[in-house]
């Protein structure tokens, strides 16, 4: 079954939803509202009187906004290859403008751009608005003259965004926030009045907070972001008689290729992609019947070269208020940066490949909780994580991160564009040519992994002894780049030798038939045949003592007990017989009887009769059965010794079936009569083969 | 913006058997059998995937357009937006987007879907690539003509070849890269980030050796098809996809073992 859930806004009714979805979720604005939308800290009706049709969009991009919170994508997925990552939503809403939203353009439009934003198929239904809620007087200063509206994250990209605006090209600008987390709101107003320092006219600011009831959040993605800030900066530019809005965010990012395979379609976010900054275009077009573009000027630069533009704005000291971390909740006063998440590593390469990491306002690397070359990345214990979220990153983002950049900047443009099919889907979508387009994204890729490369470098060889003396921690970057007990290649970044293709670090062996400890696994060849690796069980340990002494039969007890941790724990008694032999005489001589009986039943036709013999039977040659074992002689009660064969006999039938995923042949050589098992197990092969054990 | 989040594989005794051998130092192959025997539920429903459908549908219809005197429209009629003469990437662009725009109207998207597509568009670019001049300097005449050669059984068998191995590819890489990441570092399986390199080549090596089978018989499959129904349309590409993915399985399965030829 498909992930569906049906939103119902505001006051709409759940009739006739076209989904099975038996409890719509319901999210409501007004009256007895369950998400809020805050603007400058006043509440809603703050926007009542922004043109109707940005009001709509609005609260559309709220609604969609909270749903996708709201709706669980079905965590990892990663049985059902992320069946439940992509969710089918229908939505009702009640909008003021109906004829505009139902137009089959406008719904294309949304249906198209939110589908590649996240990915998910949508379904609108705009229903009429009857009561439309009172609006209060719009807040903006209109004396003021704003040239710009900016998208401000308060991130390192949308500083470098504002400096450009305001500081080099001393514009009026108008910053659109949406405050995440109140967690960051000091830095964010530091920032802003640092800011406001360096300009010549202060930008204004317009804050958006959202509010959900607590127990509603359940989905972390939050792919629909960008439509909610672009909803929000349109409206602003739309009033202040503007046509246009800008995200600043680095090429890199914006595109998002996947540095590692397990990120597809939009698990890489497409907030600001050139395709979804074209649909939302189009969108505020037609909201605003007039032209409306949407841009991201630092499309075709890369983060370090943003932080070289601020550097160069003599802004540096802004850097440090600046927050890029993904981990807010690890977030404190002493380290702003938590240094594992793809942004945190991101944003200290920048730092770093711009010249300015050690500047003291630029944001020293004592404010990362883990130093991006030198810090300590544990290795990740799935078990003992103690977050969802903190799963899979410490070690395994900074290394697909710098494999990738280590990767691209050997690649020629063909390399390139057959290793990053994701690439295809900007070529088509961006002014001028595919060929300039495709050379362009290619450039920027390749100065992107220059930058990050030489970082790497020149901090190999700052840290050259600390390396040859493994004086650094075992998990930081610069040791898993180059370890000195392992480095025997060319380079840093260069190959190494491994015998990755066949098992690992074994030690050459010329007999073609091996079955010997591997670490703590057992490396494993048969007939001359290929090598693989059997996991540490016990039947393996049984296989590999009775291999190394065939035709020995073993006490199966004695077996046990070699492998066994503790064989003084195991108790050999029993309870005695099962049964005793008179009783069991007595159902012997039961059983004949009612044999007898039996045929005269059938002769008589007594169907009922027979019936109830023959259950009679039954119950008896069970109870017979149960009591007695090979030659008819008494089982023993609570056996243990008999309890042992039987386990003994389970592990090794488990350990061939293991064997038989990869070697057949050797599953099948494992068979009686080469391999028996019983109370005396015994590798008796018919042909002399002598095992390298 | 922008960011990343990554995963690990599940708890379960199949995914854990995958994690083991990683960590025991398997070789790619025997890594490759055992995550094909883990996934293998996933990627049986391969020939329903209308991603996947979609995209070797649209593999067909490019060379087969490459052999039309009008290219483009033959690229137009199949649903690629291209102008009358195309380069290379435009074609490469529009392949994406057609893709994209079909999945957006009939919905069906998935993760193997999305990496067929992304396979396929990166397989256009290798095999067609270099039997151009450059990249970037194409003249439509050269991309033409290059596409109208792998409407050949042989060439066809070489580009459905290397589409299948770099599906196979990510799709194992899929599952692996949530786990192999974390066997680095000093005392783990790879040492460092270029043993960790050269397990990935090895596994692209055997995924490529792997996709053997399916060169076998998918340049007979194209021409015999094409040739009795003029034409290819989904339901065959579908026939196709099933067939060709249940021999990479199957295939995987026995590389790993000595008996396999």
């Amino acid at each position: 079954m498909r992930n569906e859930r049906a939103i119902i806004c505001g006051e709409a009714t759940d009739s006739g939803i076209p989904f099975q979805d038996v409890q719509p979720l319901r999210l409501r604005l007004w009256g007895r509202r369950n998400i809020a939308l805050d603007i400058n800290e006043l509440s809603w009706p703050v926007l009542g009187d922004v043109p109707g049709p940005f009001t709509d969009l609005i609260e559309i991009a709220t609604f969609v906004y909270c749903a996708d919170q709201i709706v669980s994508r079905g965590g990892s997925g990663v049985d059902s290859l992320g069946a439940d990552w992509r969710r089918r939503l229908f939505f009702r809403i009640p909008v003021r403008h109906p004829d505009l939203w139902r137009s089959t353009q406008v719904m294309d439009m949304l249906t198209s751009t939110l589908g590649f934003l996240s990915e998910d198929e949508y379904v609108f239904d705009f229903t009429p608005m009857r009561e439309i809620p009172s609006g209060q007087r719009c807040l903006f200063p209109t004396e003021q003259h704003i040239e710009e509206v900016v998208l401000f994250s308060g991130g390192l990209d949308s500083l470098g965004g504002a400096i450009q605006e305001a500081v080099v090209d001393k514009r009026r600008i108008a910053l659109v926030t949406h405050k995440a987390t109140r967690k960051l709101e000091r830095r964010h107003r530091h920032l802003q009045k640092l800011l406001a320092q360096h300009c010549k006219d202060a930008p204004l600011h317009i804050a958006v907070e959202i509010n959900k009831r607590k127990n509603l959040g359940r989905e972390f993605t939050q792919r629909t972001r960008s439509f909610l800030y672009m909803a929000l900066a349109g409206t602003v530019a739309q009033m202040l008689g503007l046509s246009r809005i800008r995200f600043y965010e680095n090429g890199i990012v914006s595109f998002n290729l996947p540095p590692t395979a397990q990120i597809v379609g939009a698990k890489a976010t497409r907030t600001t992609h050139p395709q979804v900054l074209k649909g939302f275009a189009e969108i505020l077009s037609a909201v605003a019947d007039k032209r409306f573009a949407v841009e991201n000027p630092f499309l075709w630069l890369t983060k370090a070269d943003i932080v070289q533009l601020i550097a160069k704005a003599a802004c540096t000291d802004l850097i440090k208020y600046t927050t890029s971390c993904t981990h807010t909740w690890e977030m404190t006063t002493l380290h702003p940066h938590c240094g594992v998440c793809s942004q945190c590593i991101d944003r200290r390469f920048a730092v770093l490949a711009a010249g300015v990491g050690d500047a003291e306002e630029a944001g020293p690397e004592a404010m990362y909780k883990v130093n991006l070359l030198v810090g300590e990345r544990p290795a990740l214990n799935v078990s003992t994580a103690s977050d969802e979220r903190q799963k899979g990153e410490p070690r395994t983002m900074v290394a697909a991160y710098v494999e990738m950049a280590s990767e691209v900047a050997r690649m020629s443009p063909v390399e390139f564009f057959s290793r990053f099919g994701e690439a295809s889907r900007v070529l088509l979508h961006l002014d001028g040519s595919p060929e300039s387009v495709g050379l362009r994204l290619f450039e920027l890729h390749q100065r992107h992994a220059r930058q990050v490369t030489k970082v790497v470098d020149d901090a190999i060889a700052t840290h050259a002894r600390a390396i040859r003396e493994r004086t650094l921690p075992a998990g930081c970057l610069l040791r898993l780049v180059c370890d000195a007990s392992a480095a025997s290649g060319p380079g840093p970044i260069g190959p190494a030798t491994v015998q990755a293709g066949g098992a690992a670090g074994s030690t050459a062996t010329t007999s073609d038939y091996v079955f010997r400890r591997k670490g703590k696994a057992w490396e494993v060849r048969f007939a001359g045949g290929q090598d693989f690796i059997l996991l540490p069980t016990k039947g393996a340990a049984y296989l590999h003592i009775l291999l190394s002494n065939p035709r020995t039969a073993f006490p199966v007890t004695k077996l046990v007990f070699l492998v066994a941790k503790a064989p003084d724990q195991y108790p050999l008694g029993d309870a005695g017989e099962a049964s005793d032999r008179d009783a069991l005489a007595a159902y012997r001589a039961e059983y004949e009887r009612l044999k007898d009986e039996m045929e005269t039943a059938r002769e008589l036709g007594d169907e009922e009769r027979q019936a109830k013999i023959r259950a009679d039977m039954e119950f008896l040659a069970d109870h017979i059965k149960r009591d007695t074992g090979l030659g008819g002689r008494l089982r023993r009660d609570s056996d243990d010794r008999d309890r042992v064969r039987k386990a003994f006999r389970a592990r090794i039938r488990a350990v061939v079936q293991e064997i038989a995923q990869f070697d057949k042949r050797l599953a099948e050589h494992l068979k009686p009569p080469n391999l028996n098992c019983g109370w005396e197990p015994c590798y008796d092969p018919k042909e002399r083969i002598e095992w390298e054990t | 913006m922008g960011h990343l989040r990554l995963g690990d594989l599940p708890r379960t005794r199949k995914w854990q058997q995958v994690v083991g051998l990683i960590d025991c130092g398997a070789g790619a192959a025997q890594i490759a059998n055992a995550t094909i025997a883990a996934a293998e539920k996933g990627l049986n429903l391969a020939a329903e995937d209308a991603g996947l459908v979609e995209t070797i549908w649209l593999l067909t219809q490019i060379p087969l357009a490459a052999r039309s005197n009008d290219f483009g429209g033959a690229l137009r009629k199949a649903g690629l937006s291209v102008s009358d003469a195309p380069s290379l990437l435009e074609v490469v662009g529009a392949f994406s987007d057609a893709v994209d725009q079909r999945l957006a109207k009939s919905g069906g998207r998935t993760d193997l879907g999305e990496m067929a597509q992304m396979a396929a568009a990166e397989t256009i670019t290798k095999v067609v690539g270099p039997r151009t001049e450059s990249l970037f300097g194409t003249t439509a005449e050269d991309v033409q003509h290059a596409f109208a050669r792998l409407a050949t059984n042989r060439q066809f068998s070489i580009f459905a070849r290397d589409f299948f191995a770099r599906l196979t590819e990510r799709c194992l890489n899929y599952f692996l890269s949530r786990a192999v990441a974390h066997h680095v570092g000093e005392e783990r399986r790879f040492t460092t980030l270029a043993q960790h390199a050269e397990f990935s080549r090895a596994l692209k090596q055997h995924c490529y050796e792997a996709a053997r089978i399916v060169e076998n018989f998918s340049g007979g499959w194209f021409s015999k098809t094409n040739w009795e129904k003029g034409g290819i349309s989904r339901t065959e590409a579908a026939g196709f996809a099933h067939v060709a993915m249940q021999k990479m399985c199957s295939e995987l399965k026995e590389g790993a073992r000595p008996d396999a030829k």
